[in-house]
Formats: C-alpha cells, sequence, structure tokens
C-alpha cells in the first residue's frame, strides 16, 4: 500500500501527466481558435481551388501518425527551411523539444475541430447573420455576436474532441518530438514503455489517470447539455 | 426624405440566369411602394440588394444621391424585416429588438424606452423575457417588425411581413404600419402577396415578373388600367374573366355574341382577348346579354362568388348580398361597355 502511495506521488508518475495536459492544453487553445477560424472562412467563402484546401486540412485525420511524424520531420527538421528560420529565430531546432510535442498535437488534433467549426457554422441560417449586418454590425460583431454563439455546440464540442485527441497523440510525438523524460514523454510514451519493460504497475497506474481524464471529459459535455 | 432610384439594374447569381433585369425605377421621397408578382420573380432579391446583401451584378443604385452599390449594409441606415424573421434565436426578444439600438451605441436608458415603446405597438410586452423558440409563428413575425421600426432608419424594406398573422392582426398591423410610414417619414418597399394589403397601403404598387417589371401605377390604376393582360390577372380577387372577342366597326362580339360595345378608335377589325372583372358581369333578369349555367357558389358574408358557364367558357361573377342559386341555374347576365378592357391576342398587351 504504501508503496503504490508512493509511486503516485512520485515525479516519474506525475510528469508525463503535467506535460500531457500543459501540451493537449496549449494544442487545444491554438487549435480551437485557428480551427474556428479556418472554419468560418471556409464555411463563407467560396474561392478558386478551395476544395483542394479543406481536402489537405482534413487530411492529418486521415494520415497514419507515422506519416504525420515524417512530414513534420521534413518539414522542420534540421536542415529543412522552416527548421533553419526557427533555430535561427530561438537559438535551437524544434525538433525533439516539448514545443514540437505541441506541434504534432495541433497538426492531427487540427482537423476535428475544423470540421465541427464549418458545419456548425454551415448551419447557421444565413438571414440571421445578414438580420445583423441590417441592424448595422460590423464583420467582427456578426461573427463574435452571432456566429460564434449560434455555432456553440458545434465549437465546444470540437474543443473537447481536439483536446482527446491532443491528449492521445502517440506516433507523431515519438518521432518529432522524442522520449525525453521531464520533457516530451507524454503519458501514451510512457505507457508503451512502461509495458516494453514490464512496469506493468507504472503502465496501470497511467493508464488509470488516462480514463479519469477522459471520463471527466466526456462527462463535462453531457453535463454542459 | 429619402428618395431611391434603381438604374437599369439587373441581377444574376453565379453563372445564372438574369433574375432581374433591367430594374429602372425612382421612388418618391418618402413613398410607400409595394412589390407584388409571382413566387420567384425577384422581389426578395431586389430587397437584399437593396440592403446591400447581394450584389448588383449591373446598374447603379442610388440612395439620397449617392451611389450605394459599394456601401456596406451597415452604413446604409435602413431597416428590413426578413421573410422567414431571421431573428436571433439566442436572444430574449428584448435582446432582439434592442439589437440594432445597441450596435448604434445609444444609451441604455433610451433603448429601454425605444424597446418598449415598439413592443407595445406589436403587441409583445408580455413577451419580452421569452426566446424566439417560445414564440409563435405570427409573435416571431412581430418581433421582427418590431425589430425593425425601433431604429426609426429612413428606408424601410419589409418581406411580407404580415404573412403569417390572423386576419384581425393583420388588420391591426396594416394600419399601424401604415401610420408608422406617415409618422416616421420612412421611404418604405413592401412585399406581398395579399391584395388587400397591396391596394390599401401602396402609393404606388410595382408588379414583377420574371425579374421584369410589368407596370408602375398607384393601385387604381393598377386595377383600373392594367397595362398586359399578366397584370390584369395577377390584380384583383378573385381573378378577371378572359373570354375571346372580336373588335368590328359595329360592335365588339365577346364569345360569339355580339354587343353593342364599341372603342370610337378602333376601326379595323380584330380578334382581340375581352377582360371583364367578375363585379362588372351583373345578375340582369331584364335585359341579359348572355344567360349563364350556375356551377358553384362561395358565399363571403357581404359579397357572394358564381361559379357559372357560358358555352365553354367558365366565369367569375362577384355580385353584391347573400345569393342563393343551386347548380343548373340560368344564370342571366350583363355589363356595361366601360369596363371592358381589351387585350392583343399576341402581344397581350392592353388596346387603349
Ligand atoms: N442564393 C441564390 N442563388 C441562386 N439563385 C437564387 C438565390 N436566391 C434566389 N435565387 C433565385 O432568384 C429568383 C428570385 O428569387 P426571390 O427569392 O427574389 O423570389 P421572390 O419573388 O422573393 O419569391 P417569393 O415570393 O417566393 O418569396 C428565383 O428564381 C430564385 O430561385
Ligand atoms: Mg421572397
Amino acid at each position: 500500500m504504501d508503496s503504490l502511495l508512493n509511486n503516485i506521488t512520485s515525479s516519474t508518475f506525475l510528469s508525463p501527466i503535467w506535460i500531457s495536459l500543459k501540451i493537449a492544453i496549449l494544442a487545444g487553445i491554438i487549435v480551437v481558435i485557428i480551427g474556428t477560424i479556418a472554419g468560418y472562412f471556409l464555411a463563407r467563402r467560396s474561392f478558386k481551388g478551395k476544395a483542394v484546401v479543406e481536402t489537405i486540412l482534413m487530411l492529418p485525420m486521415v494520415l497514419p501518425p507515422t506519416v504525420v511524424g515524417f512530414l513534420l520531420i521534413v518539414i522542420f527538421g534540421k536542415n529543412s527551411w522552416a527548421g533553419q528560420a526557427i533555430t535561427w529565430l530561438f537559438d535551437r531546432p524544434i525538433i525533439f523539444t516539448w514545443w514540437a510535442a505541441v506541434l504534432a498535437a495541433i497538426v492531427v488534433s487540427f482537423p476535428l475541430m475544423y470540421q465541427s467549426a464549418k458545419s456548425g457554422f454551415l448551419s447557421i441560417d444565413r438571414d440571421i447573420e445578414d438580420a445583423a449586418r441590417v441592424d448595422g454590425a460590423n464583420d467582427w460583431k456578426v461573427f463574435w455576436l452571432i456566429s460564434v454563439p449560434l455555432a456553440s455546440k458545434a465549437l465546444i464540442s470540437g474543443a473537447i474532441l481536439s483536446f482527446a485527441r491532443a491528449l492521445g497523440e502517440f506516433g507523431a510525438t515519438l518521432m518529432f518530438a522524442g522520449n525525453i523524460p521531464g520533457e516530451t514523454q507524454t503519458i501514451p510514451i510512457a505507457i508503451y514503455l512502461a509495458i516494453d519493460s514490464g512496469q506493468m504497475t507504472m503502465a496501470w497506474l497511467w493508464v488509470g489517470a488516462m480514463i479519469i481524464i477522459s471520463f471527466i471529459i466526456l462527462l463535462t459535455i453531457r453535463v454542459k447539455e | 426624405m429619402t428618395q431611391l432610384i434603381f438604374e437599369h439594374i439587373s441581377k444574376s447569381y453565379h453563372s445564372g440566369e438574369p433574375v432581374i433585369k433591367d430594374f429602372h425605377f425612382e421612388t418618391k421621397e418618402q413613398e410607400f411602394i409595394v412589390f407584388v408578382g409571382p413566387s420567384g420573380c425577384g422581389k426578395s432579391t431586389i430587397l437584399k440588394m437593396i440592403a446591400g446583401l447581394e450584389n448588383i451584378t449591373s446598374g447603379r443604385l442610388i440612395i439620397d444621391g449617392k451611389e450605394m452599390n459599394n456601401v456596406p449594409t451597415r452604413e446604409r441606415n435602413l431597416s428590413m424585416v426578413f421573410q422567414n424573421y431571421a431573428l436571433y434565436p439566442h436572444m430574449t426578444v428584448y435582446q432582439n429588438i434592442a439589437f440594432g439600438l445597441k450596435m448604434r451605441k445609444e444609451k441604455k436608458t433610451d433603448i429601454k424606452k425605444k424597446v418598449l415603446k415598439a413592443a407595445e405597438i406589436t403587441g409583445l410586452t408580455g413577451l419580452l423575457t421569452r426566446k424566439p423558440t417560445d414564440l409563435s409563428g405570427g409573435q416571431r413575425q412581430r418581433v421582427a417588425l418590431a425589430r425593425a421600426i425601433v431604429c426609426d432608419n429612413p428606408v424601410f424594406l419589409m418581406d411580407e411581413p404580415l404573412s403569417n398573422l390572423d386576419a384581425k392582426l393583420r388588420t391591426q398591423m396594416r394600419r399601424e404600419i401604415t401610420l408608422l410610414h406617415k409618422r416616421l417619414a420612412t421611404t418604405t418597399i413592401y412585399v406581398t402577396h395579399d391584395q388587400t394589403e397591396a391596394m390599401t397601403m401602396a402609393d404606388r404598387i410595382i408588379v414583377l415578373k420574371d425579374g421584369s417589371i410589368q407596370q408602375v401605377g398607384t393601385p387604381h390604376e393598377i386595377y383600373e388600367t392594367p397595362a398586359n393582360l399578366f397584370v390584369a390577372s395577377f390584380i384583383g380577387s378573385p381573378g378577371i374573366n378572359v373570354l375571346e372577342g372580336k373588335v368590328e366597326s359595329n360592335g365588339i362580339t365577346i364569345d360569339g355574341i355580339p354587343t353593342i360595345f364599341s372603342r370610337e378608335n378602333l376601326r379595323t377589325t380584330r380578334e382581340a382577348l375581352v377582360g371583364i372583372r367578375p363585379e362588372h358581369l351583373i345578375i340582369d333578369e331584364y335585359n341579359p346579354l348572355l344567360t349563364a349555367t350556375v356551377e358553384d357558389l362561395e358565399t363571403l358574408g357581404a359579397d357572394t362568388i358564381i361559379y357559372a358557364k357560358h358555352n365553354r367558357i367558365h366565369l367569375t361573377i362577384k355580385a353584391p348580398g347573400l345569393l342563393s342559386f343551386s347548380k343548373g341555374d340560368p344564370l342571366p347576365l350583363s355589363l356595361t361597355g366601360e369596363h371592358l378592357l381589351l387585350f392583343d391576342k399576341e402581344s397581350k398587351k392592353v388596346i387603349l
């Protein structure tokens, strides 16, 4: 019993949880913002090549995480154009850092937010937004006072799904951010390694933590409804 | 104080056929204009172009001397009642009505005063805390109306604002809108399918068909001297009777029956369509022009509508009072020459 308590309060156990939560929260916030804006833009505008853009935005959802990880390494790796720009700006490459894990989480969870936001905005009767324009609202006020509240259900469920997806991200994170304890080792990675090295108690504890966190997330949606 | 000028306005949606064709028209100041026309003829589209919610494909829209084609909606200072209400579903009735005033950053106390006043006019005082989903169709329509009238803007656009109200409320609101129009001195464009509204409220009526103006005129002009057969049949309820006719030097033949009616200016023999309004066919036992057979009756209270048949032609007669006929009864009818409308058989234009 004592050893269990020791395990739970140990930094070995807690560290991946904090890292996972911090990554998922930051990635979630960023994804909610850019996913909402992208969803609104694509729900309201039509332009040449729109179908291609929409398909590209949805790609990370269907691609295997290893493909996403590979592409992230190619795009942001030490030798790439973007990678060198980041190195020049921050004095270190992004690959194998906490920020790489955030970026991987953003990429894989973005399609969920974007898709929910877009269908939420599409379901709004255009006349309601037009009525607000007639009433003197500018584009920003129409968006903030009419469109966002009317799409709020879709936005909230998109946000929660994205957060959950970011929390569960494994493959792309492992490839792009690596497994650095205390920096990029998230719960899913920790579970994988624990099983690999026969530490079944630790694996159980992390699995339990994951189930509790997921349960709380899903419960909040139900209660909100 | 406001005048709207439409200069040869045309509109087509993405790549399609034009839905508005060469709409050219000028309102007078503070005029009450009513648009009528069959479903899909472009009435709502014109309203949306005035509001800046649809762009104008070609032509110019001028409000108070200023070209409006590229002015954003919020700067046009107009109010609009949408055909499907378009209420803000997440706001209460009060917030719906107040939204426009808030956008203009009016003072809270002023907003409250104006909202309460608009709610009183539209009979919504008891419903201010409700959400639109908890309202009946007629109540929602009144919220849409209140939202438009609360902002006393110089231009008022109304897309069938009374279509969902019961007869009594409709009469009452019709009166309110007319009074408001006078009091606020607005220029109003009003779309309706209701003939009574068109005839009683309009300074001038515009009759539209397939995106083209058929006629512009006062209710009286439109009714008495329609420009073509379409206007004649569209306006008037029940609809006008149309019979085959022939103009000859000694009189006009209607449905094969020679009459003594003639037109001074028509000397040459020609075929024509003869339009006779239902109320201009008179039941006349002593000196009938023709005797039709009664097919059906509708009693409207003050009037009776009789559907009858003569040869192979169906006739509609509107007679004052409560009459009783049975199917198959003979119906002696006559008419007066001054009410005959003649239309060219080919062009369907009126022959004056
Ligand atoms: N967004 C749109 N895209 C393409 N065509 C449209 C669009 N909106 C309307 N139309 C077409 O334009 C024409 C005019 O439509 P509009 O809504 O102005 O008719 P209306 O006179 O208001 O009809 P109703 O009396 O049924 O309201 C119709 O043929 C309609 O199909
Ligand atoms: Mg319409």
